[in-house]
């Protein structure tokens, strides 16, 4: 109970603050940018497409070609090749362009405007001595995990608006009959961002338990957050010969190990996915909060 | 009398410096005590740890007979002024106070009220709705001290709160620390030994991380067996008056003695009476007071003051 009071505490703050502001426009301002980049990009491949195969341009909104093109069966056989996953391939062949475009770009920026947002949360109020008056009221338990919550239904918050932007970018310049249907797609892959923000929330707000300095913890999180991301990579391709199969399993530790499951369809591996992520997160969380139930807040 | 807080044997040490050094304080329950020491006696590291703000290396502590801080069980029961502590700025100086007493516990309509007593308390009212940022330094100490006692807490800790406040919102929080005597027990860590003296019932003198001595404030200022006058004029023959007043002794103070700085300031002079153990002041002032009425008594203060009993004066 007094867990979700400092969750509310925490986004009342926010708002004060304006931190909620920012961080939804930053999310509103990646959608829009990157959806409407990535529509323009798709428009210019489509007119290349029609140059080369020395058809009719389609004048006025994209994305026409690029459905076609995403339905033919080349094209099927190419993008399996790339994806790598025949599981995931199955599950998002059938998808609109625009919603697959969407997904990555939120997929991209949701660790490092999480970590943006989260990692001087702890360290600035231990610093300026306002976690003092918190903790006169509530456990250092109770404190991290309400802050933990409330962060994170801010930055659900954000990738909703986001999902609601992005579609909005791609009604206005996206053609098909489709495009009603991207919405709530879009706000489907807003909330499995979410899940996968949950692992990089716990991880900036853990190092922000480490640390008296907010921008010591900013430095240490985004160095942890680019080797947590390149890690899993290298152990995917070279750890077998180096730590044994068996090892790989340390691999798992990491978000970026276990976050391709979100692109799946089906209900079971995006829950398995989403519920190991929040395990990572808490894990991480756990780590910070157990060095700073131990250290002095003065 | 039972203790509110106590502490034995505390120890906590950075690196070779041991800011609390076996550190053993009762504080009794409704008493207002007052912690006197030098810069880095250990004072504020103390309260910091009963807190829980700074986990000892040694010792015991327990509050309201509930052991060590737990949130659980002392929140809104216990709080502290802290030193050095900012509070957020983005804050709002109402919903601030709303919002610490809804965590500590108190539904949103109680912890709306209990706000608005204190904001009325510490003379906020037209600042109810301002942004901390935006408040000066007194006026956010007295946020401050508005944050220690919503709820009405039964312990209340209290480092430096009259620093930095104007002389007019001072004696406005005196006379609400006054007010809560024998209601609510509090521990004040203060350098002003005037406002310790007006305030306490009970003092402890601390050095070296631990508490050299704790008493009521009554023993430690009048167990010196001394009576100050302020005069208008000093009399000639003082031999004379301590043959009137057998095992009185009467020296012509020098400025030190006693608490008539200002009457000394302006001339007038200052007669200490000092006597042993086996007289009582009322005994001595009985028999010198007359005697000096000729010479224009303007005040008679028995005792020491507490500056000049830390002071060994």
């Amino acid at each position: 109970m007094r867990t979700i009071r400092v969750a509310l505490f925490e986004l009342a703050a926010a708002v004060r603050t304006r931190r909620a502001i920012v961080l939804v426009a930053l999310y509103l301002a990646w959608s829009l940018l990157g959806m409407s980049a990535a529509i323009t990009a798709l428009g210019k491949m489509e007119d290349r497409l029609a140059e080369i195969l020395q058809v009719e341009k389609v004048e006025g909104k994209s994305g026409v070609v690029s459905a076609a093109l995403w339905k033919a069966k080349p094209f099927q056989q190419l993008v399996r090749s790339v994806v790598d996953d025949s599981l995931i391939y199955d599950d998002i062949v059938g998808k609109h362009p625009a919603e697959l475009i969407y997904a990555w770009i939120v997929f991209l920026a949701v660790p490092l405007l999480t970590v943006l947002v989260a990692t001087r949360r702890v360290a600035e109020e231990v610093k300026s001595g306002a976690a003092k008056y918190m903790l006169l009221r509530v456990t250092r338990l109770e404190w991290t995990l309400g802050k933990y919550l409330g962060i994170a239904l801010m930055m659900l918050a954000g990738l909703l608006v986001g999902a609601i932007a992005a579609w909005i970018v791609a009604a206005f310049r996206l053609s098909g009959a489709d495009i009603p249907a991207l919405l709530p797609a879009m706000i489907v892959w807003s909330v499995k961002a979410w899940f996968l923000s949950l692992a990089w929330l716990g991880l900036a707000l853990g190092v922000s338990h480490l640390f008296k300095s907010g921008a010591k913890a900013d430095a240490v999180a985004i160095l942890l957050m680019i080797a947590f991301s390149v890690v899993p990579a290298i152990l995917k391709d070279f750890g077998s010969a180096w730590l044994g199969g068996k090892l790989l399993v340390f691999v798992r530790l990491f978000p970026s190990s276990v976050d391709a499951a979100l692109w799946r369809s089906s209900f079971l591996p995006v829950a398995a996915s989403a519920t190991w992520l929040v395990m990572l997160g808490l894990l991480y969380l756990s780590v910070g909060h157990a060095v700073f139930a131990r250290r002095d807040v003065r | 009398m039972n203790e509110a807080i106590i502490t034995r044997g505390l120890v906590k040490k950075y690196g070779r410096h041991a800011a609390l050094n076996g550190f053993t304080l009762a504080v009794p329950s409704g008493s207002i005590t007052g912690l006197v020491g030098r810069n880095g006696a250990g004072k504020t590291t103390w309260m910091m740890t009963v807190a829980g703000f700074v986990l000892p290396d040694a010792g015991e502590v327990s509050i309201l007979a509930g052991g060590p801080f737990d949130a659980r069980r002392h929140g809104g029961r216990f709080t502290i002024l802290p030193q050095d502590s900012d509070l957020p700025n983005e804050g709002r100086v109402r919903s601030l106070l709303v919002g610490y007493a809804h965590l500590q516990g108190m539904t949103r309509k109680d912890a709306a009220k209990s706000a608005d007593e204190l904001i009325e308390v510490m003379n906020l009212a037209d600042k109810a709705n301002a942004s901390i940022r935006s408040l000066s330094h007194g006026m956010r100490k007295r946020v401050m001290v508005a944050q220690a006692f919503l709820g009405h807490p039964e312990v209340v800790m209290l480092d430096e709160p009259l620093s930095g406040l104007d002389p007019v919102e001072a004696e406005r929080l005196r006379s609400f620390l006054l007010s809560l005597r024998g209601k609510t027990t509090l521990v004040i860590s203060s350098h002003q030994l005037d406002d310790i003296e007006k305030l306490c019932t009970h003092v402890a003198f601390v050095a070296d991380g631990k508490v050299e001595r704790m008493e009521t404030l009554r023993a430690i200022t009048s167990d010196s067996g001394r009576i100050v006058y302020a005069l208008k004029e000093l009399p000639s023959d003082l031999a004379a008056l301590e043959q009137e007043c057998p095992g009185v002794r009467l020296v012509v103070g020098d400025g030190e003695h006693g608490r008539v700085e200002r009457v000394d300031r302006v001339g007038y002079g200052v007669l200490v009476a000092e006597f042993g153990e086996g007289l009582a002041v009322e005994t001595v002032n009985a028999a010198l007071l007359p005697r000096l009425v000729p010479f224009g008594v303007l005040a008679v203060t028995p005792g020491r003051s507490l500056e000049e009993a830390y002071l060994g004066k």
